[in-house]
């Protein structure tokens, strides 16, 4: 093999990967070194003081509350519902093709629409929810996304319902990657379903967990449709998480300077967390 | 074969993309139409108003205006991306005018001056002057004027057996809030006993948003902003605010007024019959008529007012403005645009289709009041008791905080809390604008 053939094979890989790359570099790491750059920007200068607006803001110390109390919630949710939905159509069973269809169906469906028939179904006013509460259990019609105690829940049951099947088709994946003699020998070893599951699946899908979490974590920190398209970060700011109130100081406010700064803490937020998933995954390892 | 039929796909692809990337830049950044006379941008939710004023203006100078269409609500968030990057996109900025404060202190808006004499300013309604003056500069031209108007559904009244004789009612002498909210109650009893039916009572057209909503603390002497226009601490937290706030979020808890509905949908609940009074702008007579109905399914009011603040009542103002992107490579030509449109002909082409109110009382004419009979009202309303909104560079701010406040306490917020927490993030707005 002549030296330029063999520095043509080597090539070859990085020349494919280019696109790529060239498509991350422009829509990824460009804007967000753009975005810190402008959140250390006041007024067009070099500054610390849109951190320091931002942080003596209460509506931003609010948002971020907003967003951490949606997150420890949604997110563990999200997987343990994903990991038993993957677990119910991982059986071979007949029809269980429909059932994975039904449960992968919600991802396929644009997040307005499905924040429209949300908002529509949890409508105060004759929505279908509160149609089924007052008819069939005499209740008073609840608030749902014009109540402040229950807007981000409904938002946390609107996400879960669509996030759900994109997560559990990862999970289906690392359970058809466990080799079914694994479980032969614990059934032979006498092991039951609950010991089964504890000491063999939920080891052996581990690395899927930590990619479930790190890109679940990041798509629900930065999740923004629901109230935009809803809630308006409403009622009573009880849904105004940060990814909103960046937009808001952006477009609404022409401030992109705080809608950066707000940004770049949301950048930082997932980065920490994102660490210590890895660190508790790494040492229990 | 395969290969090069892949190939000639690919080749006519590009092909095409060059071409039509060399066509879109040559008119785009030049400004100039095929024909050779320039193009000028605007963005806009006026449809046929602004495009038979545009056609009108072409044949006469041989300037294009090419209109981009896009929903009312959408304009605002568009602009601010578009001009933030300090693109040329659109050459003339139509703006809601209480933004026009802060879209000159972000650099987004030409002066005027050289476009409009002293005389030919002097002619528009003096808040609107104001509104579209900064700093002693002028810088967006009012194309028309806007104002509140009580509509009621002659129908469902008559169904409900209750019988108003709204043609008593003058400016002088309205009906009051309490009057109507207890017609309200009656016919809602009498045609919706058991809510089974979704009918509402009275329905706000601009639900939430502080150009109709303000007025009702205004209505009874609240104010917007301090004079200084530096603060809302002592303002909107009056006892004058919280006398207002309490009435209404009384009424929504009883059903009279909606919850979790939205403006758009109030206009179509008065379209569909399922509210009895609509408390919407002058304008709004030719929505009604565009959506099939006639002056024998829907009559008009002056804005009621308050028990014992009857000569306080404030009735809505202003509207859409126009200026000079402060961007545009047309600027000149922009300018002559805004002026024609505003003060020249087009004004008069497109106030009737719009069913606007004109930007002047000396505009009101036969003609405006036989297309859309309720500018009678508008007319004077803006010389008797139109209320600005607060006049300052944080207006979006300011505005969004209000709108939240209000959407909040018709969710059952406590009002203290909520206008607490109001005033904290506008004062905050202020005064970075005052830094």
């Amino acid at each position: 093999m002549t030296a330029q053939l063999k520095w043509r094979k080597q090539a070859l890989p990085y020349c494919l990967l280019l696109p790529a790359l060239g498509f991350v570099l422009i829509f990824k790491i460009y804007p967000l070194f753009y975005c810190f750059i402008q959140g250390f920007h006041y007024k067009g200068n070099w500054s610390l003081r849109t951190f320091e607006i931002l942080f003596s803001n209460k509506a931003f110390w609010h948002s971020l509350w907003v967003t951490v109390k949606m997150n420890i919630v949604m997110t563990p949710l999200q997987i343990v519902l994903s990991f038993f939905m993957a677990l119910l159509v991982n059986k071979t069973v007949k029809g269980v093709g429909t059932f994975r269809s039904l449960y992968y169906l919600p991802v396929t469906i644009s997040m307005p629409v499905a924040a429209i028939c949300w908002s529509l179904m949890l409508s105060v006013n004759n929505g279908l929810a509160n149609s089924f509460i007052k008819s069939l259990f005499g209740m008073e019609a609840q608030g749902f996304f014009t109540d402040a105690n229950q807007a981000l829940w409904c938002i946390v049951a609107l996400s879960t319902w669509k996030g759900c099947g994109y997560w559990m088709m990862f999970y289906l994946a690392g359970l058809k990657g466990i080799d079914t003699s694994v479980y032969e020998a614990a059934k032979i070893d006498g092991a039951n379903a609950l010991q089964t599951l504890w000491n063999i699946t939920i080891p052996l899908v581990k690395k899927t967990t930590l990619f479930v979490m790190v890109a679940d974590t990041s798509i629900n920190i930065l999740l923004f449709a629901p109230t935009q398209l809803i809630t308006s970060g409403g009622p009573s700011d009880s849904t105004n998480v940060l990814m909103y109130e960046a937009y808001k100081q952006a477009f609404k406010y022409g401030s992109y300077e705080k809608g950066a700064a707000t940004t770049c803490v949301l950048v930082v937020l997932i980065l920490i967390i994102v660490f210590f998933q890895f660190k508790l995954t790494n040492q229990e390892e | 074969m395969k290969r090069r039929m892949i190939a000639m796909l690919v080749g006519m692809s590009l092909a095409s993309a060059v071409l039509t990337g060399c066509g879109g830049k040559e008119e785009s950044q030049e400004g100039q139409s095929v024909e050779g006379g320039k193009t000028l941008k605007i963005l806009t939710h006026y449809d046929a108003a602004f495009a038979e004023a545009a056609k009108k203006y072409e044949e006469e100078t041989g300037v294009h205006v090419e209109i981009e269409q896009t929903a009312y609500e959408n304009i605002g968030d568009t602009l601010e991306v578009v001009l933030s990057s300090g693109s040329d996109e659109y050459d003339l900025i139509m703006a809601d005018g209480p933004n026009t404060s802060a879209y000159v202190s972000r650099g987004y808006l030409e002066p005027l001056t050289t476009y409009f004499t002293e005389e030919e300013k002097k002619c528009f309604s003096p808040e609107l002057l104001k509104q579209g003056t900064v700093n002693g500069e002028f810088y967006a031209a009012p194309l028309g004027d806007s104002s509140t108007v009580l509509y009621y559904n002659k129908n469902l009244l008559k169904e409900a057996g209750v019988e108003v004789d709204f043609s008593q009612y003058t400016g002088e002498n309205r009906i009051t809030w309490e009057e109507l909210t207890k017609i309200a109650r009656e016919a809602v009893e009498a045609l919706d006993p058991d809510g089974s039916k979704g009918l509402y009572g009275i329905e706000i057209g601009q639900v939430s948003s502080v150009y109709q909503m303000n007025l009702l603390a205004n209505s009874m002497g609240g104010k917007n902003i301090s004079d200084d226009g530096k603060t809302v601490k002592g303002v909107i937290d009056s006892a004058q605010w919280k006398e207002a706030i309490t009435w209404y979020q009384g009424l929504v808890e009883e059903g009279i007024f909606s919850r979790g509905v939205s403006g758009l949908e109030t206009y179509n609940n008065f379209y569909a019959g399922k509210c009895i009074f609509e408390w919407m702008t002058a304008d709004s007579y030719t929505f009604c008529l565009d959506a099939d109905l006639t002056e024998d399914d829907f009559g008009w009011t002056y804005q009621p007012c308050f028990e014992g603040h009857e000569s306080e009542v404030a009735t809505g103002c202003g509207n859409w403005a126009l200026g000079v992107s402060a961007f545009s490579k047309n600027k000149e030509e922009a300018g002559k645009f805004v002026n024609y449109m505003t003060y020249g002909e087009g004004n008069d082409i497109f106030l009737p289709i719009s069913g606007m109110g004109p930007n002047a009382a000396e505009r009101y004419s036969d003609e405006l009041t036989k297309k859309n009979p309720v500018l009678e009202i508008a007319k004077y309303e803006a010389e008797h008791t139109a209320c600005v909104r607060a006049v300052t560079p944080a207006f979006n701010e300011y505005s969004a905080a209000l709108s939240t406040m209000w959407e909040d306490v018709r969710n059952g917020a406590n009002i203290d809390d909520a206008l607490g927490s109001t005033v904290d993030q506008i004062d905050s707005a202020l005064g970075e604008y005052n830094e």
